[in-house]
């Protein structure tokens, strides 16, 4: 195996380890959100099954024996030797997160020797406090010829019942010893497995039960090991026989064997195996392969060449004499459309992983801040852009945490003002026409605008007069420096301001809206495009140069009258637009084309763009044409033209060309500061 | 023969220039380049290669040096440096040199100051000098090109 290779096997070991570490994540959650069920445990069990095995396989050995110690611990939480409780998940929380430091260090190419020793001493800890004798309740002492069943609820029922004796229906006066009950629950285990198997095994076990429940005074000799022993004699090849039966029990235990162990020669091992792909828990992950983004993308710009082929065949298909050329481009356009269509779709992914990380900041935040949260998550199917999941966590995860910390109040404060003490937070995601949202809601203390506002005053970003509607006050909490702390509560704030949320949500071309009730709770909704790969844009001319704007920006596209048009102090140029004035930017101006330079009148050859900007600070620009309007795939620009303030990308045109991305807020900005004091039009 | 011992010659202003084939990319032909708002003048533009949109520079405004004529020979190079493309525009693409290590001296110091930041290595070839260019450092711009909103430097003609 050359070096390509291995480190090929190794990267798909870790793409199969972050799957499990994130399967582990939800699991745990969801163990503590909802209890234990077989269901849960079995996949959890099975999760680190794997691991174990992959990660022996490649001999990353600290992974390899953590895992078995992980697995014995999942082990007894599934054999219910251990109750499920907050401090469990939040061992098998750090069990997770030291298996994820792991796999982290392999991706940057070291191996950690890191072993946990710590971790797994605290999980031998759960283990010691006799969990076994108060886990399995027997209904009377057990007596020759009985066989037990562990059923619901950890009662041991009898299987069989023999004939009742006097000794059966005496009061037991001596305590059991917790070892012998061990023992005991062992043989149970045994039994349920061995009832499946068959008879011969279950005489074995019981056999078993009767030499324990007759002797107790000899436990000493008796160990597991000892019960093992007896169970080797049995011949073999009986265990083996009968392996369909087995796959009926809906609970199959398995001891974790040692890693060393070779596991496809352990017959009940290829039964686990066999049974895998036919528990729902298998059937419910999606038939996928998984494909290297820069690829898809690849994909797409040959796929968008091809399309700018396919019109230019299109256009001179008159030329064609032959009717079959002439029908096949037709129908090849066809194809092509579709293929292009699907190329697009395949940048879209699933919510889910952002969903499991903000579940995990729910549990570590409100245990941290000591409140009592309930919290329930909606639309994690939801499918979004590739490139913006990415983006999205951030602020997410900001978001969440400001609910939990900021939003909703402490356990006395809330019962102080009568609401229930669990704080309630949801987090939902879902598509509404060409847009994803995702909401975060609290139903905690609320914004208080009237403080916002003294604020916003306080630092200038509005004076008293101002008569601002309800939304943009509180749009302010989103204003760089604007302290949360002094606004929405006490507590001190954690790290970023809303400021980087709102930039990154911009970023992606997206926005915030807020929506909040005092004593009531807060909701905030970020809105963002299906997909950042493709934009609805209007083709501008100016000169013999082109340039796109994003349909989204524009309100209206309107040809200006000169009665429409004013000058101020003789050079800003103003628009009238229905009574309302909004100032108007030449893009040459803009652009500083200084061989464009427009003189300020008020007689236009050219077409307006009116942009609302959330209709805050409306504005229009104008162009010398606009010449079409189609949806374009955003290319990104090289490093060396990225940050170039009002140009956000590029695309390739109808003709083959390129042309550049407007952001014609961001032109504005620019176009403020920048030339500060300047005349406009004319930039030095 | 290695790769990394082939040079592709070129030049820019009556002038021989070399960049290794191992950087190379492609050469196309003279293409339709998109100019940006806001670059300095030796920033093209942007063309289209296949659906990827890529930088242009030119290398004569880039060696401080009056931009020229169009002419049919023109080319554009594609570089390729850590996965980035860089379109670079030369008078003309001459031919591929072979050159031993021993045949390479480092660059003195260049009355340009402007090309002795990009120059790698200089050559020396029946008493002509070809000045091996170094890929990395075409790809090196200061800090980025962003001028700036406001900034003289912007001259579209």
């Amino acid at each position: 195996m050359d070096v390509s290779e291995l480190k090929q096997i190794v990267d798909i070991f870790i793409h199969e380890s972050d799957e499990a570490i994130s399967q582990f994540e939800h699991c745990f959650l969801a163990l503590e959100r909802e209890g234990p069920s077989d269901v849960l445990l079995d996949k959890i069990f099975r999760t680190a099954h794997n691991l174990k095995g992959s990660s022996a396989a490649l001999g990353f050995s600290e992974i390899a024996e953590f895992t078995h110690h992980f697995e014995s611990f999942l082990l007894s939480l599934k054999k219910k030797e251990i109750p499920v409780t907050a401090h469990v998940v939040s061992l098998l929380l750090e069990g997770r997160d030291f298996i994820s430091d792991h796999i982290d260090s392999l991706r940057a190419g070291r191996k950690s020797h890191e072993k946990g020793d710590r971790l797994v001493q605290a999980m031998a800890r759960e283990k010691e406090p006799k969990p076994v004798a108060q886990a399995i309740e027997l209904s009377r002492p057990p007596t020759a010829g009985d066989i037990w069943f562990v059923g619901e609820g950890l009662k041991a029922e009898l299987f069989e019942l023999p004939e009742p004796t006097a000794k059966a229906t005496e009061p037991e006066v001596a305590p059991i010893d917790p070892k012998m009950l061990a023992i005991h629950a062992e043989i149970f285990r045994l039994t349920q497995l061995a009832a499946a198997v068959n008879l011969t095994t279950v005489q074995t076990a019981s056999a078993l039960a009767e030499i324990a429940s007759d002797n107790p005074s000899h436990e000493q000799e008796w160990s597991l090991e000892g019960v093992q022993k007896i169970l080797d004699a049995q011949p073999q090849n009986e265990i083996a026989e009968i392996p369909n039966e087995i796959a009926e029990i809906p609970q199959l235990p398995s001891e974790p064997e040692p890693i060393e162990t070779n596991t496809e020669n352990t017959p009940t091992e290829a039964i686990i195996t066999d049974i895998l792909p036919q528990t729902p828990m298998q059937t419910q992950s999606d038939e996928s392969v998984r494909v290297n983004l820069a690829r898809i993308d690849k994909l797409r710009d040959y796929v968008g060449e091809l399309v700018i082929l396919q019109s230019v065949l299109d256009e001179h298909k008159a030329v064609f004499t032959s009717p079959l050329l002439q029908k096949s481009v037709a129908r090849m356009s066809k194809i092509i459309r579709e293929v292009q269509e699907l190329s697009m779709g395949l940048r879209m992914v699933k919510l889910k992983p952002v969903f499991r990380k903000l579940q995990r900041i729910v549990h570590d935040t409100s245990e941290a801040l000591n409140k009592d949260v309930h919290a329930t998550y909606i639309g994690e199917e939801t499918e979004i852009d590739k490139t913006v999941l990415d983006k999205i966590g951030d602020p997410l995860v900001h978001l969440v945490r400001n609910a939990l910390d900021h939003g909703l109040e402490t356990i006395e404060e809330r019962v102080a003002t009568g609401k229930p003490a669990q704080g309630k937070i949801s987090i939902n995601a879902f598509q509404q026409s060409r847009a994803i949202v995702i909401e975060v809601k609290d139903d905690g203390r609320g914004l208080d605008s009237g403080r916002i506002r003294e604020k916003a005053i306080e630092r200038g970003l509005m004076t008293v007069l101002d008569q601002f509607s309800e939304e943009k006050i509180r749009s302010f909490i989103f204003h760089p420096g604007f302290s949360t702390k002094a606004v929405v509560t006490d507590l001190s704030g954690r790290g970023i301001g809303l400021d980087a949320v709102s930039s990154n949500v911009q970023s992606m071309q997206g926005r915030i809206e807020i929506e909040s009730a005092v004593g009531q709770g807060t909701t905030f909704r970020i809105l963002l495009p299906l997909t950042v790969a493709v934009v609805d844009g209007f083709i501008v001319k100016l000169g013999e140069e082109r340039y796109i704007v994003p349909k989204a920006q524009v309100a209206e596209t309107l040809r200006p009258q000169e009665v429409d048009v004013n000058l101020a102090q003789g050079r800003s140029q103003l628009l009238n637009l229905r009574g309302m004035t909004v100032p108007l930017f030449h893009l040459a101006t803009l652009l500083q084309k200084n061989s464009h330079l427009v003189e300020a009148k008020t007689t236009f050859e050219g077409i307006a763009l009116v942009v609302m900007e959330n209709s805050k600070n409306p504005f229009a620009v104008i162009v010398d044409d606009v010449l079409s309007q189609q949806q374009v795939v955003i290319k990104k620009l090289g490093r060396e033209l990225q940050g170039l303030a009002g140009l956000s990308g590029a695309a390739i045109l109808g003709d083959g060309n390129p042309a550049v991305i407007l952001d014609l807020a961001e032109l504005i900005e620019a176009q403020r500061k920048g030339s500060f004091g300047r005349p406009s039009g004319k930039v030095a | 023969m290695q790769l990394n011992d082939r040079f592709l010659a070129f030049t820019v202003a009556g002038e021989q220039y070399a960049v290794a084939l191992t950087s190379l990319r492609e050469v196309i032909g003279k293409s339709e380049i998109t100019g940006v708002p806001f670059t300095p003048n030796y920033m093209r533009g942007i063309l289209n290669l296949r659906g990827q949109v890529i930088s242009v520079i030119d290398l004569r405004s880039r060696f401080g040096l009056p931009p020229a004529d169009s002419t049919a020979e023109m080319s554009t190079l594609i570089l390729e440096s850590n996965g980035d493309l860089l379109g670079v525009c030369v008078d003309s693409v001459d031919f591929v040199l072979h050159l031993q290590p021993d045949q390479l001296e480092s660059p003195p110091a260049l009355s340009n100051n402007a090309l002795s930041k990009f120059a790698d290595a200089v050559a020396r070839i029946d008493r002509q000098f070809i000045v091996v260019l170094g890929s990395e450092k075409l790809f090196s711009f200061e800090e980025s090109v962003v001028t700036g909103v406001g900034s003289p430097s912007t001259a579209v003609a």
